[in-house]
């Protein structure tokens, strides 16, 4: 995929929307991995999808996939604290769909890791 | 230029002092040190006071970066090397959940603690380079997507669903997929590490109580892909699809978990 491609899939031209509600796991016991498929209007690619990383023992450091392809800049910053306040994992999530212009569905439910 | 011994480690310590930075965190202080993982995140470790002395930790930190590059922490040869690399570090992992990196001991060793916790996370770190080259979408979430789109929106699917076992116990599988009463389990069977990967299946179907029909193994590829005695195997407990087939997983749990009669009707 080449920077231009990536730009118009993170722009209102993809016309990106989620499909379904956040789904989580846990790899390796202390890590909740969430995933949220997203449609496109490009109809050749593969469904895409949001990943979202929760350590645990870091809850207030959560991290994205590790794509590499796109660095957020406009998230709500989380205080450094061993807890997190009910609702910031979803305001992150929400800011960084919001930034590459994926619209959030109407069947969108959220979870809590 | 005279090199001397003064000079030299005069800047070393000038550097750890200077770019070492804490924070007030809990009970404890996160100490961020002049050092950096494979992606360029800083190594971050966590004091904490504990009885007479320190508990120090990563936070599963290097851990959590081998999860997202797709290197498996608890099986094979990563598993080996973290071993390997605890034991090696002399880190005794006092209160450790699996992945996280920690060590107890006294005040007066805190600095080489805090070292020692710091290099065995960085050493985790590497193991990233067993990740596959190209780890693409994983097996089990292309599993997933295929079932989303059979399943619409007339039945329920739950990733990592817990199956009963004949033992009272339950076990998790990929998926589950219901309706009406009606439930249909699926374990995503890889190609990555064929044998462990259908023995797990293997396991966790022989010992369910489930009817055997309602068990569908889903099978990366084709059934060249695969040793027939392992499929013979497979057969024995569960059913048996390709993933390459383009319809038989969706026929079968078709037959298994079918529609609500109302979306049957033109």
């Amino acid at each position: 995929m080449t920077a231009a491609n990536l730009g118009a899939l993170l722009s209102p031209l993809a016309a990106a929307v989620t499909v379904g509600g956040i789904t989580w796991t846990t790899k390796n016991r202390v890590i909740r991995e969430g995933v949220i498929r997203v449609g496109t209007a490009v109809t050749v690619l593969a469904p895409c999808r949001l990943r979202m990383t929760v350590n645990l023992l870091k809850p207030s450091e959560p991290g994205g996939g590790d794509e590499g392809a796109y660095e957020p800049d406009d998230i709500p910053p989380v205080p450094l604290q061993p807890r997190v306040a009910p609702g910031t994992y979803r305001a992150i999530l929400e800011a960084f769909a919001a930034e590459c212009f994926i619209a959030i569905g109407d069947d969108f439910t959220w979870r809590e890791p | 230029m005279i090199v001397d011994a003064a000079t030299v480690i005069g800047a070393v310590l000038r550097a750890m002092n200077d770019d070492t930075v804490v924070h007030p965190y809990g009970d404890g202080l996160l100490v961020d040190l002049p050092l950096t993982y494979g992606d360029g995140d800083g190594v971050r470790v966590l004091v904490e006071p504990m009885g007479t002395g320190y508990r120090i930790t990563d936070r599963a930190a290097a851990a959590t970066l081998l999860t997202m590059a797709g290197v498996n922490l608890v099986a094979g040869r990563a598993a080996e090397a973290f071993a390997e690399i605890m034991a090696g570090g002399g880190l005794n992992g006092v209160n450790a959940a699996p992945g996280e990196i920690a060590t107890f001991g006294a005040a007066e060793e805190l600095g080489r603690l805090i070292l020692d916790v710091a290099q065995a996370s960085l050493r985790t770190d590497q193991l990233r380079w067993l990740a596959p080259r190209q780890a693409g979408m994983r097996f089990v979430d292309r599993v997933a997507d295929r079932v989303t789109v059979w399943a619409g929106r007339s039945r329920e699917l739950q990733r990592d669903a817990p199956m009963p076992l004949a033992s009272g116990r339950t076990r998790p599988v990929t998926l589950r997929v219901t309706n009406d009463g009606k439930a249909a389990y699926v374990q995503a069977v890889s190609l990555r590490d064929p044998d462990q990967a259908a023995e797990h299946c293997y396991h966790v179907f022989g010992l369910s109580k489930i009817a055997k029909e309602s068990r569908v193994a889903a099978l990366d590829g084709s059934a060249q892909d695969w040793s027939p005695a392992i499929v013979a195997e497979l057969r024995t407990v569960s059913d048996v699809e390709f993933f390459d087939d383009p319809l038989s997983l969706e026929r079968q749990l078709d037959k298994v978990v079918p529609p609500p009669q109302a979306a049957l009707r033109p």
